[in-house]
């Protein structure tokens, strides 16, 4: 054999005597059988198992079993379908939205009775009986747990919300809501876009976005911006169904059914908003009225007092009873509002609102029974002593007496003659002795109208129509008693702060007391509270020209520019109305007066038309 | 067996070091070290290899660090400024202890020198680029690279598998390069959010997750923010190198540590938000901000740590070699070789040593090079009067006096000022540590004015947006000419309830200028050396930017004429605030 060989061979045996490659073991397998396979992998487990020091491997136990628990329940987290989750989130936030609304009702509550309870007395068991109501209401409210505020429970309520939109993007409840919330934090914009989605203007969707979309258009409207009435009666028509709607809802879908001439559907409208506030039947015996229906008319104001009778001895009694008589007002059953009322004030004395509306009842009595035939003038001054004696403060009254020194021009002493009778016999003294001051200040006869008014005062010291009388004719005396003119305004002011006649003639007071100031913010303080008052800006303007303020005295110039625009806009509009209503046959008297708080002067007849006061002699007025 | 491929004591589980015990005494040929002729121990290392090494060590390693540390500096304040990478310094020392303690300083293998000399150059090449573009965070990535190739060749005789599991120490101190490791925390944080998630569902305590906010009752988390503490992933997975090097691991069980280290990072980032969430609901502590949240980072950290050196312990002995008859054949030699990989050194193996260090010459020059560039910089950040480096957190009287309330009109036109508000948070990638808001309402529509600083450079709000749900529908920047040129973005966005936004932003800096776009950090230099030189605008990389922005929210998509009139809007508002802030501006030192 020579060394060739010998290498070959010996390199050949290294070869064969060289254990495997790693890769060429790898390879190996795929000549296994699959018997041979699971017998090496059987192996190899066995080795491994029995060769380790599983000792060391305990210590993680414990983390193990911790991992193990979290994701087991992670898994049971993700397991549970959408729906239950779904179901769950909705029955929690439906929980918090009833709690919510359970604690805004007790808190309602709360709130009226503070505010209704200012010097009437609630009657004893049944406010007994709604105060344990209340206080079921409040410990309902806290045996549930929760201590979360309004605001944290809107925001609950917003997260339970969103989840539900993450787990149904289609669940309309929960779109609305985030909606809602979105509205709240001031993104109203964005809350339309979704509203909007969900309550299409073609046709029919989800009745709280039409809700809402309603409100928006409402206010949207007072606000000034011009909306589509056709796509807010279809909002209205779609959520009006519900149970729970909005009262004002209601009123203003039965007010745009009547403008379109569907009198039967407005009256179901109305008749399902008196469910819920029997008030708004009041809208509804205007409809009728206004077409004729008398019967109809008288059924819902019958329902009206049927639904709140009950309710007369409550925290909302004066409102209810003053809803109630309103009913019978307007269809002209003024007895009846006057028995009603007269009951309410005999419950409830110290009840401002229910005495002024029994004034107002009784002033309304006395015009409906003035007659006047033959020449002659029939009046039941009864009927306005009634009104002076319930409510001195009612300033209302001068109307009345206004209206009966005109009637009587020109027959004043056979008029003054029956009025001194009257009031010798003992009756109807304070309404006498007022038309008494009436005659006596038109024939300049100052000392006599003074010692009337003086004489009604005593007896009727807070009688404001006497004391602001009394004050400008102090001002008018040749030697002027002005303190005291200034104190008796003063108490007028004080008693009706808020009345802009008695601060027009404080103004008037200051003025003549050489007071400029003062009665330039008089004047002011006047016009805040009746802007159309063209006699007091013009008296302004004067002042202010005097003080030298020319900027404010240029600004108030056109602001009576722009006011004299208006009212005679005003003026035309009520003309028009008018003679239409000339046209139409009578209805029963408006009963509008009954309305206990005063109408602003802009939105009601034009202040041009101001209550005569006794601020200046009456030139023409015969002596 | 050991990643070094020295024994292991089976009993104590201890390694001994390669030939510590062989009575090596001769000293090596120049060529070839062969063990068994010198029984075990280590040859002395001859004066030559000393020099050479010596050599090595100072042009392939020293000078070319030393020439980056101006801008290793500045990477170094960066990365404190990220809570997530403040493990770095810690990272570092170890790496470099780990080298010094536990390899041997010899001449490599020739095939080793050639490696380890083009791995040091391919880090110096990367280092001239990074002072050139005056770029941080390439100045760290060469400082790594030139790191691992001076190990690679100092530390010859130790195993490259070593060698490199100790440089990986360092490695994972570089931040990911197109915001990866930002990306990569928000994933964690969204994965930590939806098991949290999850877990909260199923014991029927509500929550929602949007993206990467979890809501509670009362409570907003901002998972990023939660979860990237000092105790973050990047600092766990840095805790599992350290500890598997120092514990010598097989390959197998290192790495399956370093990944179980993400696992518990998100396990205890769960945990973490579940107690931030009890907490809150049951007795209103937050957790999530203060005093509270140090004290719940600094358990769930060491409770990872913990979980970490338990797995360790436990993977150890799990893929601990059979070392049976049945370890040389089939399926259980496969099984041996996985686990003990790499494979120890064999003592009988000759292991020949190179007698130089190839293309020495280029190694000389790259140091010169970096050397040179690298004074330069030092001159141009840290000498040059107007290029002083700032601190990167202002004093009280420099924020208070940025723009206030009353420095926007109430009125804008139809615009309303409704509220103002003026806030400190935690600062990341899209909000500064102090916001100014200006809320101004027009009819139904809010407008957000706000005025967010500090930034370290230009930022994009996509990325903000689509992290809070929203989702982009355009988005769009445009260089406006005056005063010079600068980018106002604009971006249009959707929510998933069909609410539509809208928002514009630009920034200035630190002169009050306007700027334009810059590409983030890590992608280029704010400026090159060469402007540097040439400008003298001041573009340090302390400079701080100020974004101002505005934000609506609306049902319905805007017009192109309200398009128009927001963005002049916009355009007011920016040029005041940017004036106004001049006072505040100057008093930054």
């Amino acid at each position: 054999m020579n060394k060739k060989n010998t290498k070959q061979l010996d390199a050949d045996q290294d070869l064969l005597l060289a254990p495997p490659t790693f890769w060429g073991r790898v390879l190996g397998w795929f000549k296994f059988s699959p018997v041979e396979f699971a017998g090496d992998l059987l192996d190899l487990y066995a080795s491994w198992i029995f060769s380790r020091k599983w000792r060391y491997t305990f210590t993680m136990i414990p983390v193990l079993l911790l991992v193990f628990g979290f994701g087991t329940i992670v898994c049971i987290g993700k397991l549970v379908d959408d729906k239950s989750k779904v179901r769950w989130y909705i029955e929690e936030a439906d929980k918090q939205t009833k709690i919510a609304a359970e604690e805004m009702a007790t808190k309602a509550k709360t709130d009226a009775r503070d505010a209704g309870s200012e010097k009437s007395s609630p009657a004893g068991s049944s406010s007994n009986s709604e105060s344990e109501a209340d206080q079921s209401a409040d410990a309902k409210s806290a045996s549930i747990g929760d201590k979360r505020t309004a605001i944290e429970r809107a925001e609950y309520v917003d997260l339970l919300f969103r989840r539900v939109l993450q787990l149904e993007k289609s669940n309309k409840q929960a779109l609305y809501y985030v909606a809602l919330q979105m509205s709240r934090f001031g993104k109203t914009s964005a809350a339309r876009q979704i509203m909007e989605s969900l309550a299409p203007v073609r046709f029919g969707g989800f009745d709280m976005a039409h809700s809402w979309l309603a409100m928006d258009m409402i206010q949207r409207n007072q606000q000034g911006q011009p909306i589509n009435p056709e796509q807010l009666k279809h909002h209205l028509r779609h959520c009006t169904n519900r149970d729970d709607v909005n009262p004002l809802l209601l009123v203003v879908y039965a007010q745009l059914l009547q403008r379109d001439d569907q009198i039967s559907q407005a009256e179901q409208v109305l008749k399902r908003a008196a469910k819920f506030d029997p008030s708004v039947l009041l809208g509804s015996i205007a409809i009728y009225n206004r077409n004729g229906m008398v019967g109809q008319a008288r059924a819902a104001a019958d329902l009206i007092y049927e639904s709140l009778k009950d309710k007369f001895a409550g925290d909302q009694g004066d409102k209810n009873i003053i809803v109630s008589a309103q009913g019978f007002a307007q269809t002209g059953r003024i007895d009846q509002t006057i028995e009603l009322l007269k009951s309410g004030v005999a419950q409830r004395p110290g009840s401002n609102s229910l005495r002024r509306a029994l004034s107002d009842a009784y002033r309304l009595k006395f015009r409906q029974t003035a007659s006047a035939a033959q020449g002659q003038v029939k009046v039941n001054l009864d009927l306005l002593n009634f009104a002076i004696v319930v409510d001195p403060t009612n300033i209302a009254v001068q109307e009345e007496l206004s209206m009966l020194s005109i009637a009587t021009s020109g027959k004043n002493s056979a008029v003054l003659d029956s009025l001194r009778v009257q009031i010798a016999v003992g009756g109807t003294s304070f309404s006498a002795r007022l038309l008494l001051a009436e005659y006596a200040f038109k024939t300049q006869d100052f000392d006599s109208a003074i010692k009337q008014y003086e004489v009604v005062l005593a007896e009727l010291p807070n009688m404001t129509l006497a004391i602001n009388n009394l004050a400008m004719i102090f001002t008018l005396l040749e030697t002027p008693r002005l303190p005291e003119a200034l104190e008796m305004i003063q108490k007028a002011v004080t008693i009706a702060p808020d009345f802009p006649e008695f601060l027009d003639s404080q103004g008037d007071i200051f003025e003549a007391a050489g007071k400029t100031q003062e009665a330039i913010e008089s004047y002011e303080k006047a016009l805040v509270q009746g802007a159309g008052r063209v006699q007091t800006r013009e008296k302004l303007i004067a002042l202010l020209d005097k003080q030298g303020e020319s900027d404010k005295a240029t600004q108030q110039r056109e602001l009576l520019l722009k006011v004299k625009a208006l009212l005679e806009e005003q003026r035309q509009k009520m003309e028009a109305a008018r003679n239409q209503q000339a046209t139409q046959p009578a209805t029963p008297p408006d009963s509008s007066s009954l309305n206990p708080t005063p109408a602003s002067p802009i939105a009601e007849p034009p202040a041009e038309e101001e209550p005569v006061k006794n601020d200046a002699p009456d030139q023409n007025a015969p002596n | 067996m050991s990643l070094d491929g020295n024994l292991l004591n089976e009993e104590t589980g201890q390694s001994t070091k390669n030939g510590e015990d062989s009575p090596l005494a001769q000293e090596p040929s120049l060529d070839r070290v062969s063990p068994s002729q010198n029984k075990g121990t280590v040859p002395s290392l001859s004066d030559p290899s000393r020099l050479k090494l010596s050599l090595f060590t100072l042009f392939g390693f020293i000078l070319p660090a030393t020439a980056l540390m101006p801008l290793l500096f500045v990477a170094a304040r960066e990365l404190w400024n990220q809570p997530s990478f403040q493990f770095f310094p810690i990272s570092i020392v170890l790496g470099f202890g780990f080298l010094f303690t536990t390899c041997q300083w010899r001449m490599p293998s020739p095939a080793r020198a050639r490696i380890a000399v083009g791995v040091c150059l391919v880090g110096a090449a990367v280092g001239l680029w990074g002072m050139y573009l005056v770029s941080p965070v390439r100045a760290h990535l060469a400082l790594v690279l030139v790191s691992i190739g001076w190990a690679l060749g100092a530390f010859g005789t130790t195993p490259w598998t070593r060698v490199m599991a100790i440089m990986s120490l360092l490695v994972i101190t570089v931040p990911m390069p197109l915001a990866l490791s930002f990306r990569f925390q928000a994933f964690l944080g969204r994965l930590c959010g939806s098991a949290t998630s999850a877990f909260l569902e199923a014991v029927q305590f509500p929550n929602v997750l949007d993206y990467n906010l979890l809501r509670i009752e009362g409570k907003q988390l901002n998972l990023i923010e939660v979860l990237s503490d000092a105790g973050s992933c990047f600092a766990l997975a840095a805790f599992a190198l350290s500890w598997t090097v120092y514990q010598r691991k097989p390959a197998m069980v290192s790495m399956l540590v370093f990944v179980s280290s993400f696992f518990w990072s998100f396990f205890f980032g769960c945990l973490k938000l579940l107690v931030i969430a009890f907490l809150f609901h049951s007795l209103a502590i937050d957790s999530s901000s203060g005093i509270y949240a140090i004290v719940l980072s600094v358990l769930a950290f060491l409770m990872s740590m913990l979980c970490i050196l338990l797995t360790s312990v436990s993977l150890t002995e799990a893929l601990a070699p059979i070392e049976s008859k049945k370890s040389l054949q089939g399926l259980t030699s496969v099984y041996e070789e996985w686990v003990t990989w790499p494979k120890p050194q064999n003592k009988n193996d000759d292991v020949a040593i190179s007698p130089i260090f190839p293309w020495q010459w280029s190694l000389y020059l790259s140091s010169t090079a970096s050397l040179t560039l690298g004074v330069l910089c030092f001159w141009l950040l840290f000498v040059r009067p107007q290029q002083q480096s700032q601190d990167s957190m202002f004093s009280q009287n420099v924020v208070d006096a940025f723009p206030a309330e009353s420095a926007l009109p109430e009125q804008f036109g139809p615009l309303k000022l409704a509220k103002f508000s003026s806030n400190t948070q935690i600062a990341n990638k899209n909000r500064g540590l102090y916001t100014r808001l200006w809320q101004y309402n027009a009819g139904e529509t809010q407008f957000m004015v706000s005025l967010d600083f500090p930034f370290a450079s230009w930022t994009s709000m996509v990325d903000a947006y689509k992290i809070t749900g929203w989702e982009i529908e355009k988005f769009g920047k445009e260089t406006l000419d005056a005063p010079g040129p600068w980018t106002l973005e604009q971006v249009s966005m959707r929510n998933s309830f069909g609410i539509r936004a809208y928002s514009w932003d630009a920034f200035f800096d630190q002169a009050g200028n306007p700027i334009v776009e810059e590409l983030p950090q890590e992608q280029k230099g704010r400026d090159t050396l060469l402007s540097m030189l040439q400008n003298e605008r001041s573009t340090q990389m302390a400079q701080r930017r100020f974004r101002v922005r505005l934000f609506l929210e609306t049902g319905r998509e805007i017009s192109e004429e309200e398009s128009k009139q927001y963005r002049a809007f916009f355009l007011e508002i920016f040029e005041r605030i940017r004036t106004q802030s001049t006072p505040a501006l100057s008093l930054i030192k």
